[in-house]
């Protein structure tokens, strides 16, 4: 079926409009984050499971047998995400998700002004730092924040924090590459 | 001329004919002499000078009639071509003397050309020969500048690439001291400051 750029933009916001609207009045503010999370790991999932997409794109397949399928797939999700997920595949419109994603960020931002900040560390945030953070977001950004933690011990140190496409890069590894690149322009400038 | 000459002889015949005829018939004036002696003898018979005589003039008439014309337009005619060969070998003289001078000119030319031709030859081969040293030269000048460049090239790549195994080194050795030696508070001091320092999620 042919289908052109509107249609499919209506799709991405009727989608992740129902999805975060659910989530909030079902749970709140502080679910959309999870919710969030979950998006994210679904599109991790699918993207590392080509068995999967294929059963997915499967012409036999009846709308209830895919919604059975996501059910199964994301088993422990939230059940309105699960819910939204399983409409689009039975609509065939599974490759939206990533757009979904990024329109259900819009969302929150917009609709409940929220931001995700996703923060990683190579030690556990304490509530200290997670308070230095939220005050960051809310001088710099004007909304909440609602931070995703993640520990990556390969960056040596400092944090490196990521909120709406815009990234701060402060850990001691970028540190490090930007003192050995320096090095080697200035031991290249001294060498003429 | 050919004709003129048989003509002649035929004549000269005829005359001598006619003094021998002369002379037979009166053969007996000779021997009478020999019967004579003194001053007789030394003198001329009579009897035998007419005869001599008349047979003399007959032969100088017809000499005189017949064989002289002759021989004076053989002689004409002889002079005339000996004229007309004089004539014409003046003038083969004087054409080749035109043709030699001629000659001489043209080779004179030729020599004139020849000399500047070997004189342009020089002259270019001089302007090629400098021309092909300094290409030569030139060319070397660009060899070497060339090979001052590559070798100048290699020694900075070759420096800068210790310099970069040196900066990475160091990189890496602290790295590693950083990530080891530091505790949990310690990276969150580190944490707090950078986040004070770091930039501003409205710059990027």
């Amino acid at each position: 079926m042919k289908t052109n750029r509107l249609v499919i933009n209506g799709k991405i916001e009727a989608y992740a409009k129902t999805l975060c609207t659910g989530v909030f009045e079902q749970n709140g503010r502080e679910e959309l984050a999870e919710v969030r999370n979950q998006i994210r790991l679904c599109i991790r999932q699918l993207r590392s499971n080509p068995k999967f997409i294929q059963a997915l794109k499967d012409e036999a397949l009846s709308g209830e047998q895919l919604e059975g399928l996501i059910a199964n797939g994301f088993a422990g999700f939230n059940p309105i995400l699960l819910k939204v997920v399983g409409v689009m595949a039975s609509n065939r419109d599974m490759e939206l998700l990533p757009r979904v994603f990024h329109a259900f960020d819009r969302h929150m931002a917009d609709d409940y002004n929220l931001v995700t900040v996703d923060v990683t560390t190579a030690v556990e945030l304490d509530d200290h730092l997670r308070g230095m953070i939220r005050d960051k977001v809310e001088r710099e950004i004007g909304k909440d924040a609602i931070i995703n933690e993640r520990i990556n011990k390969d960056m040596l140190g400092g944090i490196v924090m990521t909120a709406q496409g815009k990234r701060i890069d402060a850990s001691v590894r970028a540190q490090m590459n930007k003192a050995r690149i320096e090095l080697k322009k200035n031991n290249g400038g001294e060498s003429k | 001329m050919t004709a003129n000459i048989s003509n002649v002889a035929k004549k000269l015949s005829y005359g001598i004919v006619a003094a021998g005829a002369m002379a037979a018939a009166m053969p007996f004036t000779a021997f009478a002499a020999e019967e004579q002696a003194g001053i007789d003898a030394i003198l001329p018979q009579m009897d035998e000078f007419i005869p001599m005589l008349i047979a003399f003039l007959i032969l100088w008439f017809v000499l005189a009639k017949f064989g002289w014309p002759v021989f004076e337009n053989m002689l004409a005619r002889r002079e005339n071509t000996i004229k007309d060969a004089l004539a014409k070998a003046e003038e083969a003289r004087l054409a080749s003397e035109r043709a030699m001078a001629e000659h001489e000119d043209q080779l004179a030319e030729a020599k004139a050309l020849a000399a500047q031709i070997v004189a342009d030859a020089k002259k270019s081969g001089e302007a090629l020969q400098a021309d092909i040293t300094a290409t030569a030269q030139k060319q070397a000048d660009e060899m070497i500048e060339k090979a001052r460049a590559a070798i100048e090239y290699e020694k900075k790549a070759a420096v800068e690439e210790l310099q970069g195994s040196v900066a990475d080194m160091t990189i890496a050795v602290a790295s590693r001291v950083i990530g080891s030696d530091l505790s949990d508070a310690e990276h969150r001091a580190i944490i707090e400051r950078y986040i004070n320092e770091a930039g501003s999620f409205n710059e990027n």
